[in-house]
């Protein structure tokens, strides 16, 4: 108690002064109109920005919960799908159907070049995620390049960008496919080759994966024509394709892998053995 | 003891009616610079005798805060200025102490310790006690600008007059 007076004693004009400060902001937001008006705007402003931040962080703690209603909903359509005589669509990773051939890898790209004659791609997912050699590897606009070498972890990605990497291309309207090349100049482009001088080839053709490559599904977009030519003399078509993947700017790519890959190309090893 | 309370008394009557009736209605920005008021009644409370109690200065800041908040019908802003002014007025006279100390029996005017002296004292006290009354008065974070280009050109009107004031009337407490 003795202490309670001492402290008053030397603090009491600054206790009476927070006290008489607050009594005077109370007079002014409550008796001042301008005041009152600013006072009443400002704290419904941030008022309605808080409880909007807090609807924010509870939402995100119920995502969990949210995601199991959802999960629950869906088993309980496909329930219904299939009690009225409908098989539900296939799930994209699915194994489980009997002639998926191909099945998605999701990776991030860690690491990437565009301006060296050869460029390399680093995906964070390896072989303990089930990547192999020779998988192929496609973005969001389409293929990216073929996996080389595969780590514990990492994955190195021959990228379309590199004078070594052929991937088989058809053009999508007539069906004619040739070898993809790339120049080593402009990461926006690529060139077609062996494209036999009989087929017509116009600037805007879709350029996809072809069926003979073993890397891709056949049907994959890669580019389109932008520039075509007939060199005199030559027998093939010089076409030029601008890729429909900004190789500068990844982020994230799927590995692709082909179930049947083994099989074809030991059908194709046994044939060139005879 | 006594002639000083009664002294301070008649002060704070003259103070609070010049203020209210005459400097209230000055208008010397005209009509459409509104930038310039004249605060005059804060000299009241830098002149209170330097032995006044912490407290005392505290709840006579708020009287007379309210006083003129009464004639200006603005409850609790003049008075919400005036409680800092008299919070920091210890600290002021702390920092501007004269080198040969205060003497207690005179009073805080520029006949005791100097214009100079006083001009920072009174200077020091007006522009914050303007601060914190332009800050209240205008309540929005968004004039910024507004409120210390009041508040500088009040301060430099009202800070004259006072010295006026000081040197023509030459109070001695």
């Amino acid at each position: 108690m003795r202490n309670l007076v001492l402290l008053f004693l030397r603090f009491g004009h600054f206790i009476l002064f927070v006290l008489l400060e607050l009594l005077c902001l109370y007079l002014i937001v409550n008796y001042n109109r301008t005041q009152r008006e600013i006072w009443g705007n400002s704290s419904n402003i941030f008022m309605g920005y808080s409880s909007e931040k807090f609807n924010d962080w509870t939402n995100y703690f119920s995502l969990r919960d949210k995601m199991d209603d959802l999960a629950a909903e869906n088993a309980l359509l496909k329930e219904k799908l299939i009690n009225a005589g409908l098989t539900p669509v296939p799930e994209r990773d699915s194994t489980s159907a009997l002639n998926a051939q191909y099945k998605l890898i999701t990776a991030e790209v860690t690491n990437n070049s565009t301006d060296r004659p050869n460029n390399h791609i680093i995906l964070n997912k390896g072989r303990r995620d089930g990547v192999q050699k020779d998988m192929g590897v496609i973005g969001d606009n389409g293929v990216i390049g073929i996996i080389i070498r595969v780590k514990e972890n990492y994955s190195v990605v021959n990228s379309l960008l590199h004078r070594r990497s052929f991937i088989s291309a058809m053009i999508k309207r007539t069906g004619a496919f040739g070898p993809l090349r790339w120049i080593g100049s402009n990461p926006r482009y690529v060139n077609l080759a062996d494209i036999p001088k009989h087929h017509t080839v116009e600037v805007g053709d879709s350029i996809v994966t072809s069926s003979y490559s073993t890397h891709f599904p056949k049907g994959i977009l890669i580019g389109v024509v932008e520039e075509t030519n007939l060199p005199s003399g030559s027998n093939f078509h010089d076409i030029k394709v601008l890729l429909s993947n900004d190789f500068s700017a990844l982020d994230y790519v799927e590995i692709i892998e082909n179930l049947k890959q083994s099989e074809q190309l030991e059908l194709e090893r046994e044939v060139s053995d005879e | 003891m006594s002639n000083t309370i009664i002294q301070n008394l008649l002060r704070l009557f003259f103070f609070v009616l010049v203020q209210a009736v005459v400097l209230q209605q000055a208008k010397l920005g005209g009509a459409y610079f509104n930038y310039i008021s004249l605060i005059f009644y804060p000299l009241f409370l830098f002149l209170l005798p330097l032995k006044t109690p912490k407290i005392t200065l505290v709840l006579i800041g708020f009287g007379v805060g309210m006083l003129i908040d009464a004639s200006y019908n603005s409850p609790g802003v003049h008075a919400a200025a005036c409680l800092v002014t008299a919070i920091i007025r210890p600290l002021a006279l702390a920092i501007y102490e004269p080198r040969e100390g205060y003497n207690v029996s005179q009073g805080l005017t520029i006949k005791s310790y100097g214009p100079i002296w006083f001009l920072k004292y009174a200077g020091t006290l007006l522009f914050i006690h303007l601060l914190v009354y332009f800050i209240l008065e205008i309540f929005t974070p968004a004039y910024t600008l507004e409120i210390i280009g009041r508040t500088i050109a009040t301060f430099i009107f009202s800070l004259f007059l006072m010295m006026m004031y000081m040197v023509i009337a030459r109070p001695k407490i």
